[in-house]
């Protein structure tokens, strides 16, 4: 039995191809969701009013300190006994999203709380309304240096995608198990599924950096 | 003062290297050697009731795990053990050397006697289908859930994705899961019309849970599975030694006692099929 065996790799490739498809989706659409979610979800943290803000840490804290996989299993198969029945595309992307919205809220808190008081007084002295002060005064400078951080959750939320295959979410991880079952080979294809999430990674990385650089000068921030 | 750090570094590597080349002839000594000087003996398993699953302690249990006990012993030692892994990840783990044999209770199947080599069976067995209470569908065979558009749930890696391709079920309508615990939750929850496996496993859902049940009548995709026990392909010895001991041991009443408890009896006994033929397809 050889250890490396050209054929499978060629054999493997439709189905990683399938998987890779279906994992780069579900990363750029979770992550589109938990980019917008998150920052609502910080926006409405920094509430004055206590039962506001109090009501949405807990919620994150309870989105952060809950496993990925338990939630996803509960949307997708106890949901249903409860009445309560989403496909497994939108179950899995929608929680995928909502629980790393979580974390980046968190992300978008360090930022905004970061920005200078002085903006703020600056803001009101300038008679800015809330919303305009938000917009064009806290946010420009709270999100560019956050990116780094952001792209850090972007990154491992793609390595988080194969915790779809448990509601039968055919991403590339079980794709490459899936063939190695029918075939008893997994080194190829496991490998290849390997290789590909560290170009996609890699990829993903040089994009955030290049994204951070942009923003960075864009609102002249250094 | 340097010089002594020096002499005390050669002292640690040459007894890393003594200890390493005691460790290779360990390692030289063949599986079948092993067992009969009484060492300890890897054996791979997943959590399939009653087949083989772990209790208290990862203690290897179900009927295939009691006869593996039973023939270790026969053959010189007690001492196993247990690796619980997931189902689709047993041929890779004996592939990996995470342990010696698997006990599992797969079916011989020709695609895995190219990687992987069985015993003579232990016994024939069917695969069922569990549905909901009622059976709401009125499914009785997997045609039925092909001719309905029906989806059917199983495991990945179960010889049910093959049998229910060859039924002619198509890869959407095929949910393949991580184990028996989302088959039945896919089935509980509608996610899937009926849940493949094996009869054991599916009826033991069947029994403990109110909300499902097996199809019945029920007409199996293949007539029979017959299940061995799965080495290295380079351990010819070890498994003529096993086949040996089965030989005695299958259908005798020593044996019966022992997987009785499972709900292996006297019809699940193998009927005659050997491995060869299996392996031919």
């Amino acid at each position: 039995m050889n250890i490396w065996d050209w054929y499978y790799v060629w054999e493997a490739l439709p189905y990683l191809y399938r998987g890779a498809v279906i994992t780069v989706q579900a990363t750029l659409i979770a992550f589109a969701i938990a980019l917008v979610l998150g920052l609502a979800f910080a926006l409405i943290r920094q509430s004055n009013n206590r039962l506001v803000n109090g009501a949405m840490a807990e919620t994150v804290e309870f989105i952060r300190s809950t496993p990925l996989l338990l939630q996803i299993f509960f949307v997708y198969f106890v949901g249903p006994q409860f009445g309560i029945v989403i496909p497994a595309w939108v179950a899995g992307i929608g929680v995928l999203g909502i629980h790393y919205a979580a974390y980046c809220s968190e992300v978008y808190r360090a930022g905004i709380e970061a920005v200078d008081g002085g903006q703020w007084e600056a803001s009101i002295a300038l008679n800015l309304s809330r919303s305009r002060t938000w917009s064009r005064i806290i946010l420009p400078q709270a999100i560019p240096p956050i990116v780094p951080g952001l792209g850090n959750y972007f990154i491992g939320m793609f390595k988080d995608t194969p915790i779809l295959a448990a509601i039968a979410i055919l991403e590339m991880l079980q794709q490459a198990k899936n063939f190695g079952a029918e075939n008893y080979r997994y080194i190829e294809a496991i490998t290849m599924a390997g290789a590909f999430y560290l170009v996609f990674s890699l990829i993903a990385s040089a994009i955030v950096q290049a994204v951070s650089f942009w923003l960075n000068r864009r609102y002249h921030l250094q | 003062m340097r010089r002594a750090i020096l002499k005390g570094m050669a002292a640690l590597g040459m007894a890393a290297l003594t200890l390493g080349s005691y460790a290779g002839s360990a390692s030289a000594q063949s599986l079948l050697e092993k067992i009969k000087n009484g060492d300890t003996i890897r054996i791979g398993f997943s959590n399939e009731i009653p087949w083989a699953y772990p209790g208290d302690n990862n203690a290897p249990l179900g009927f295939v795990n009691a006869i593996t006990l039973d023939i270790l012993e026969k053959m010189g030692t007690t001492n196993v053990e247990p690796i619980v892994t997931e189902w689709g990840s047993l041929i890779p783990g004996l592939q990996a050397g995470r342990f010696d044999i698997i006990t599992g209770g797969m079916y011989i199947l020709p695609e895995r006697c190219r990687n992987a080599l069985f015993t003579e069976p232990l016994g024939t067995f069917a695969d069922a289908l569990l549905v909901k209470n009622g059976n709401p569908d009125d499914l009785h065979s997997f045609e039925d859930i092909r001719d309905k558009n029906l989806k059917l749930v199983t495991g990945a890696g179960y010889n049910t994705v093959k049998n229910a391709r060859n039924v002619g079920l198509t890869d959407e309508q095929i949910m393949q899961v991580a184990g028996p615990a989302e088959i039945l939750q896919a089935v509980k929850a509608g996610r899937a019309a009926g849940g493949g496996g094996t009869y054991f496993t599916m009826k033991e859902f069947a029994d403990k849970d109110d909300a499902v049940e097996l199809a019945d009548p029920f007409t199996p995709p293949v007539i029979d599975g017959y299940p061995g026990l799965a080495f290295l392909p380079s351990q010819q010895a070890e498994v003529d030694a096993f086949n040996a001991a089965l030989k005695e041991y299958l259908g005798s009443d020593e044996m019966l006692e022992a997987v009785k408890e499972y709900g292996y009896t006297k019809t699940n006994l193998p009927d005659g099929t050997t491995t060869a033929e299996l392996c031919a397809g």
